[in-house]
């Protein structure tokens, strides 16, 4: 019994050692091969030309987005049912140099009349030497509210068939001035309670009218200044809010129709608040637009959007307002800015990946009469 | 055999749970025999090769970022490594430019990334996130790919701005590259 009892012993401490004698071979072996397929690579990657921008010259990328539509609309305004090729937008971006890129986004749009227009929405070299110092020159987006700094002209990309009615470019009777052309510096810095984003302007102002976006000269010496701030507290992910503000000058236009002799002085200044999660998505802004001539003039806007996410179909609503002040020389003839209080509710299916099918209705209530519009939407990136 | 299990088992019913300790006392009233010693000790040899065997397997699972060398970065929280790979921290404190890379599609650490890290739905929705982010210029590129976890080391290894994130018992232990460690992240 002693005996039977020691070679157990034996027989389990051999056993136990040879085990982990094996186990110790074979981990051995699996770190010799790791290390044998490591060396490999690095020996065909240092074998090779390197690649990426570190080394290699500049990497293109292209990508597009395109939608097409149908609206119905009982507004007076005449407008008869129909369908609409809504663009072809290219948007290219390249990693110049290790902290250089450069980004354009060139937009073919088909007018009433049946022309097709080309136009350079964006047009950005970027230069990002610290995390809270980048320096863009070029044309972009101006620092105006969260909507602009986040939605461009890839219909794709927002939740929504039409965007607010605040922010419609200024070739769509926009009250804003959507683009700058001139000097962006952009970046973030820690707080203690968050983390801080600014966006500032120093740039052409606005044109004559509120279309002309000046591209090669300016009407007079005066900058547009702007200002964007956003805080994304600390330990609460998708929440943000923000302010902005703007100034500029905008030359007078004596042989417009009709003339206005006088120089504008411009002031804007808003707030916003979202909060955006792979759920929610809940996006509000109010700008407030200040002109001064002869007479003061105050223009009023915002908007607030809700949307929630039930897998692969969004369900959304917005409330938009304008409150516009009449007898604005800067404003006068254009068709849409009068007031006007809007009520959009809509889906979003994403049928693929990259395509969504958006329906949407909209009524609104303004100084020119109300009016039913319901609009569809297949959008898609490419 | 069985038996002296029960028994030993029995003996250790505080750390299990009362429904199985009922059912043992049941057999044990049932089943009283002596245990020899050679079945106790194959018993605990058992038990331990058992527990051995769990361990290794689950000792290094832990999904770790890595860094390139030059980077003197040894721990990061989840708040920081989710601004990297949203492109809020471009540059490192060294000054050298971010250079992401993905994790291997499909593996633990591609779904730590987008689950974890980027709080999406799952792996398919990063390309997604990325055309937004170029879209507003955050980035001109969208993050490089790699094979596994090897090739994530030697991309990172490569580029002194490098970043992935991997499974640490899939780096070999001569990886020429450093781990971070990311608090939060298992």
């Amino acid at each position: 019994m002693k005996h039977k009892r020691i070679y157990v012993v034996l027989l389990l401490l051999l056993f136990f050692g040879f085990s982990e004698a094996l186990a110790s071979e074979n981990d051995r072996l699996v770190d010799l091969e790791k290390e044998i397929q490591l060396l490999k690579s690095q020996y065909s990657q240092l074998s090779q030309p390197k690649m990426g921008y570190e080394y290699g010259p500049p990497k293109l990328q292209m990508r597009g987005f395109g939608h097409i539509g149908y609206e119905y609309s009982d507004s007076n305004l005449g407008s008869e049912n129909h369908f609409s090729l809504g663009g072809v937008d290219f948007f290219i971006t390249s990693q110049v140099a290790d902290k250089l890129s450069f980004l354009t986004e060139i937009l073919f749009e088909f007018e009433e009349d049946g022309e097709n227009v080309l136009d350079v929405e964006r047009l950005l070299l970027k230069y990002e030497p610290l995390n809270w110092l980048n320096i863009s020159l070029g044309r972009g987006h101006t620092a105006l509210g969260f909507w602009n700094q986040n939605y461009h002209h890839g219909t794709h990309l927002q939740t929504t068939v039409a965007r607010p009615t605040l922010f419609n470019f200024e070739d769509d009777d926009g009250i804003l001035p959507i683009h700058f052309v001139g000097l962006e510096l952009s970046g973030n810095f820690k707080v203690p309670f968050g983390l801080v984003t600014y966006y500032a302007n120093v740039a052409n102002g606005r044109g004559k009218t509120t279309e002309e976006i000046q591209l090669i000269e300016d009407g007079n010496n005066e900058k547009m200044l702007s200002l964007m701030l956003s805080l994304e507290p600390k330990n609460m992910e998708g929440l943000g809010f923000g302010a902005n503000i703007l100034y500029d000058v905008i030359p007078g236009n004596p042989a417009g129709t009709p003339a206005r002799p006088n120089e504008i002085t411009e002031f804007i200044v808003g707030a916003h608040l979202y909060y955006i999660d792979q759920k929610i998505e809940f996006i509000s802004e109010i700008q407030i637009i200040e002109h001064e001539e002869t007479t003061d003039f105050y223009h009023k806007g915002g908007y607030a959007q809700f949307a929630y996410r039930f897998g692969d179909v969004i369900p959304y609503y917005r409330f938009d307002f304008m409150d516009i002040a009449n007898g604005d020389p800067y404003f006068v003839g254009l068709p849409g800015v009068e007031d006007s209080i809007q009520h959009t509710m809509g889906i979003r299916f994403d049928w693929f990946a990259y395509s969504a099918l958006k329906l949407e209705y909209r009524y609104m209530d303004a100084d020119s009469g109300a009016s039913n519009i319901i609009s569809g939407q297949v959008s898609f990136a490419f | 055999m069985q038996i002296v299990a029960l028994q030993i088992l029995y003996r250790g019913r505080f750390l299990l749970p009362s429904k199985i300790v009922n059912q043992m006392s049941f057999l044990e009233r049932t089943t009283r025999h002596k245990p020899s010693f050679s079945n106790v000790l194959l018993l605990y040899a058992g038990i331990l090769f058992v527990v051995i065997l769990l361990r290794a397997s689950t000792s290094f699972s832990e999904v770790v970022a890595i860094v390139n060398h030059e980077n003197k970065l040894t721990q990061m929280s989840l708040a920081e490594i989710r601004n990297i790979y949203l492109g809020k921290t471009k540059n490192w404190e060294n000054g050298k430019r971010v250079v992401l890379f993905l994790p291997q599609s499909k593996s633990v650490s591609m779904d730590a990334l987008a689950k974890k890290i980027l709080k999406l739905k799952d792996e398919s929705e990063i390309p997604k996130l990325y055309l937004k982010l170029i879209f507003r210029q955050v980035f001109a590129t969208p993050p490089m790919p790699v094979l596994n976890a090897d090739d994530a080391a030697v991309k990172v290894a490569a580029n002194s701005g490098g970043i992935s994130i991997v499974e640490s018992s899939e780096l070999s232990r001569t990886s020429p590259v450093r781990i971070v460690k990311v608090v939060g992240l298992r």
